[in-house]
């Protein structure tokens, strides 16, 4: 597997280095023949992981060691390969713009979340961490022509290098207690010595360890108390690049402390259950306060963050939840760079009741399905979200969440009432015509959430299959 | 047998957005589907076996079936589906109207058809993004904004709280079946909360009085087509909701809160219709008059008796027919004349005899005169109320006196009197079509006046599980 990210990753940079007079010759456009080799490369490896799921042992959750240092797991093919058709999804239809190293480092990214969720040692984890961390702080600082953005990618720079630092604290501190940074071996460890009155003061060691490392790992995903850089960087970013900054860093977060480290989950539930209150009132409640699209859905995905962070040991409940948001964000997303790459006002969608009315009915069903109206998708994933947190016991997270999604749901609406009624005084009256490749991705992901009655009975029991037993 | 009630507006919405190019495609389509699926509740009716006293008879897989009440109500909906379609004829409105209203239809019908508590729930939410779109899109002035607003947001409120309770009493039962949750004996404090938030849910629909201001914006503001299926099917799904869940489940809990939702119902009844008295707005007048007249049947649902359920029942299905009649009424008003203030009016039994007599008719079935299906509706309701609580039903009689005021009031100001100055002296008086539309009204309402008993022998074997 190594051996083949090598070689995809120096043919590339050789094709890369090659001056542009040699590409005026074969090609007029550099960028659009590197992305379309990018999407190219992505389908291999899409097929490449396929091959894994016909591989007879790797069925039935069987886990796999290469090394003690790789692990594989038909769970965590089944996460890159969604993974991976997000990112294609996102190539396919947005325009990168006119860097063309853009998609180098979104293969380096790649990687570097693929060896994160594939690793079975800390050491590894932590390298592929930092990879995984460096292409995203290039991705944030590669534009540099707004002020507000080179304040907000610098701010994200150095608050999650700081973070990453506690990350790595934590795992030397999960060393010196358990004299190993294999996976495997400390869970062995915990097992043996979590709760066990034998070890009291270790239990505590080992509290503090694992929140130190959940405090790198949720920074990434803008848990409230670590939110701030999160709704200033993505306004500030490009769209097609903010789509990537919402969707991929957090489902490899999330999905990452979902497959490696949920075993210590209940011990800590104290600090999970303040963080997601926290981020549920926070990402809830500044929603009204926000004149900014990209702003508002920065906010939505905190309370959304909140929302998931709670039902992650329930894998099936957890992956069923992400792909739902997943389908909403990218769905909201790609409909605003449809209309128009470098919108960041909400006042400049109003009415796009007159200007494009099917446009109109996808957005407005999107934002019915974040307020959680059922016959939609966002109500299931909220029904299961709240089951789990009833099945728990966790009252007053329930509160929190039904008092958060009320007010929520008032403001989504308000979006709707903004796009169906006011008018709009940036871009005249006239008809917004949208690109066919986005259109038809638009329509997919709209018909997915207005008839997820039909199949979601299907998609929980798939799931179920895949994830669960 | 109860699938195709499902697959006639699927299949209607399907060939409207395929098969069809002219608006008056749309509208044949649409009406011949509708008129389809009232056939088909004829037939259901009468495969009806009510002398037994077999419950949620055409059961399919214990999913969907219906009883005595749910088979009415699945009458009012279809019976009003071709009514409001054909009522939009004029307006020449596009695809999407249509396809709006077809799909409330589908809500409403499978409300009352589902036997499953969160398909409940489904389908009671479901009806609230076309019915928003409906206010949003063909709303008449800038005030529907805030109404479309409040309709949405006191319900979703509302219903998140029933959300919970459903999770909750799925974890509890481990189903959220019907006949599931009968067998199981709820036991415990917990129960009184989980009636709370069933009844907050559903007192919203009705609605009942802290939470009702969102009712007479929604029906002021929305078209006719819109006003008449609010009062006529929305406001129907709270008091289905009563009788199914909270009054069979929960009859200790619902006997523990009687005097609450008395208080309330008898502070609604009284503030609406003295609310009627000050109004100009005659759509508003009608909404909280529905509104005195909704919490009146919930009163008699309430009372643990079985004239009064029977009675309670009863009146929604008439006051689904009465109020939507006067709601095509005024729709006809201000077709012609485009405003709904009373001080414009007067007069008209000049220029509009025939609207004159059947506003007359609707007027007096509003206000219970007897041989209309209202006077039997007040008759049984009075019965039971008097019989569980003397204090109570004296209360609840000034509806009596208070409705005939109102009512006789704007019959007086629009259809009689000098004529009005502000309107042209011309004949212009009902189409074919509007007088086709109120006609079944008209022949429904005096008909159940004189024969009742046809409906309640329907209803009458299931409103007996009511009872604790």
């Amino acid at each position: 597997m190594i051996a083949i990210y090598g070689l995809i990753i120096s043919i590339y940079g050789i094709f890369l280095i090659l001056p542009q007079q040699l590409y005026n010759n074969y090609l007029s456009n550099k960028v659009e023949h590197i992305r379309k080799l990018t999407i190219l490369l992505y389908v291999f490896y899409f097929l490449y992981l396929c091959k894994f799921l016909y591989m007879y042992n790797i069925q039935y959750g069987d886990i796999y060691y290469f090394d003690g240092l790789c692990k594989i797991n038909i769970r965590v093919i089944y996460i890159e390969l969604t993974l991976l058709i997000i990112c294609l999804l996102i190539f396919i239809t947005c325009n990168m713009g006119a860097k063309s190293e853009i998609y180098l480092i979104y293969i380096c990214n790649m990687i570097g979340y693929t060896f994160l969720l594939n690793s079975n040692d800390m050491l590894l984890i932590f390298v592929s961490w930092e990879l995984f961390n460096y292409t995203l702080y290039l991705l944030t600082n590669i534009y540099t022509h707004k002020q507000n953005l080179i304040s907000s990618g610098i701010k994200y720079f150095l608050l999650s290098s700081f973070t990453t630092t506690l990350f790595g604290a934590g795992i030397c501190y999960l060393y010196g207690i358990t004299g190993s940074i294999n996976l495997s071996n400390i869970y062995i460890f915990i097992c043996y010595t979590l709760n066990n009155p034998m070890y009291v003061y270790t239990t505590y060691h080992l509290y503090a360890c694992f929140v130190l490392i959940f405090i790198g790992l949720l920074f990434k995903i803008a848990i409230s108390p670590f939110h701030n850089w999160a709704p200033q960087l993505y306004d500030a970013l490009p769209t097609n690049i903010t789509i990537y900054m919402i969707t991929i860093p957090k489902t490899v977060v999330l999905s990452f402390i979902c497959l490696n480290i949920s075993y210590i989950y209940y011990n800590i539930y104290y600090v999970i259950l303040f963080v997601s209150i926290l981020s549920i009132i926070v990402g809830c409640f500044s929603l009204g306060h926000v004149w900014k699209i990209k702003r508002f859905l920065a906010y939505s995905s905190i309370a959304h963050v909140g929302f998931i962070l709670p039902i992650l040991p329930d894998i099936n409940l957890y992956m069923y939840y992400i792909y739902i948001y997943l389908i909403l964000t990218l769905n909201i997303f790609f409909i605003i760079y449809a209309i128009s790459p470098n919108i960041s006002y909400i006042s400049s969608i109003n009415g796009l009741y007159q200007n494009n009315f099917v446009l109109y009915l996808c957005l407005s069903f999107t934002m019915f399905s974040l307020a959680g109206i059922p016959p939609l998708a966002g109500f299931y994933a909220k029904y299961f979200a709240i089951y789990s947190y009833l099945s728990h016991y966790s009252y007053l997270l329930t509160i929190v969440a039904i008092i958060g999604s009320m007010v929520s749901a008032g403001y989504y609406i308000s979006i709707i009432y903004n796009i169906s009624l006011k008018k709009n005084y940036v871009y005249p009256r006239y008809h917004i015509k949208i690109s066919n490749i986005s259109s038809y991705v638009i329509s997919i992901l709209s018909t997915i959430n207005i008839f997820f009655i039909l199949f979601h009975d299907t998609l929980f029991y798939i799931l179920y299959i895949i994830f669960y037993i | 047998m109860l699938y195709p009630l499902y697959l006639y507006p699927i299949f209607s919405i399907l060939c409207i957005i395929f098969c069809t190019r002219t608006y008056k495609q749309v509208l044949f389509i649409s009406l011949t589907f509708s008129i389809y699926s009232l056939i088909h509740v004829y037939i259901l009716m009468l495969l009806f076996d009510h002398s037994i006293y077999n419950l949620y008879q055409f059961n399919t897989n214990n999913i969907l079936g219906i009883d005595g009440i749910s088979l009415w109500f699945i009458w009012l909906v279809n019976m009003l589906m071709p009514i409001v379609i054909l009522s939009s004829v004029k307006l020449n409105h596009s695809k999407t109207f249509i396809i709006l209203l077809l799909s409330i239809g589908f809500w409403c019908n499978s409300v009352f058809i589902i036997l499953d508590l969160l398909g409940f729930y489904i389908s009671f939410e479901g009806v609230l993004i076309p019915m928003y779109l409906f206010i949003n899109l063909y709303g008449t002035r800038n005030r529907k904004v805030s109404a479309s607003y409040n309709f949405i947001l006191y319900t979703i409120c509302g219903s998140l709280l029933l959300f919970v309770t459903i999770i909750y009493l799925y974890l509890l039962v481990g189903s959220t079946n019907h006949s599931v949750l009968y067998t199981y004996s709820y036991t415990g404090n917990i129960i009184y909360y989980l009636w709370l938030c069933f009844f907050i849910c559903l007192m919203i629909k009705i609605p009942m009085i802290p939470f009702h201001i969102w009712l007479p914006e929604a029906h002021v503001e929305s078209p006719t087509a819109g006003s008449v299926l609010l009062a006529g099917i929305l406001l129907k799904l709270g008091s289905y909701g009563f009788i199914r869940y909270c009054i069979s489940l929960f009859g200790v809990c619902s006997l523990y809160f009687t005097p609450l939702i008395y208080t309330i119902s008898i502070i609604g009844i009284i503030y609406s219709l003295f609310a009627c008295l000050s109004l100009w707005d005659i759509k508003k007048i009608i909404a909280y008059s529905s509104i005195a007249h909704m919490n009146l049947a919930i009163l008699a649902l309430f009372t643990n008796d079985i004239i009064g359920i029977v009675g309670g029942i009863y009146f929604n299905i008439s006051h689904g027919l009465i109020s939507s009649g006067l709601f095509l009424l005024i729709g006809v008003l201000y077709d012609r004349y485009h405003t709904r203030t009373i001080l414009y009016f007067g007069g008209f039994v000049s220029i509009m005899p025939i609207f004159t007599l059947i506003f007359t008719l609707f007027t007096l079935g509003n206000i219970a005169f007897p041989g209309s299906s209202g006077f039997i509706s007040e008759f049984l309701t009075f019965i039971g109320i008097f019989k569980d609580n003397i204090f109570i039903g004296l209360f609840s009689c000034l509806s009596i006196i208070l409705s005939p005021i109102f009512s006789l009031w704007i019959l007086h100001k629009i259809c009689y009197g000098n004529f009005s100055n502000y309107i042209p002296k011309l004949y212009n008086d009902l189409t074919v079509k509007e007088f086709n539309l109120l006609f079944p009204l008209i022949l429904y309402f005096i008909f159940f006046g004189f024969f009742p008993n046809i409906i309640l022998s329907f209803i009458q074997p299931c409103a007996l599980l009511c009872i604790y």
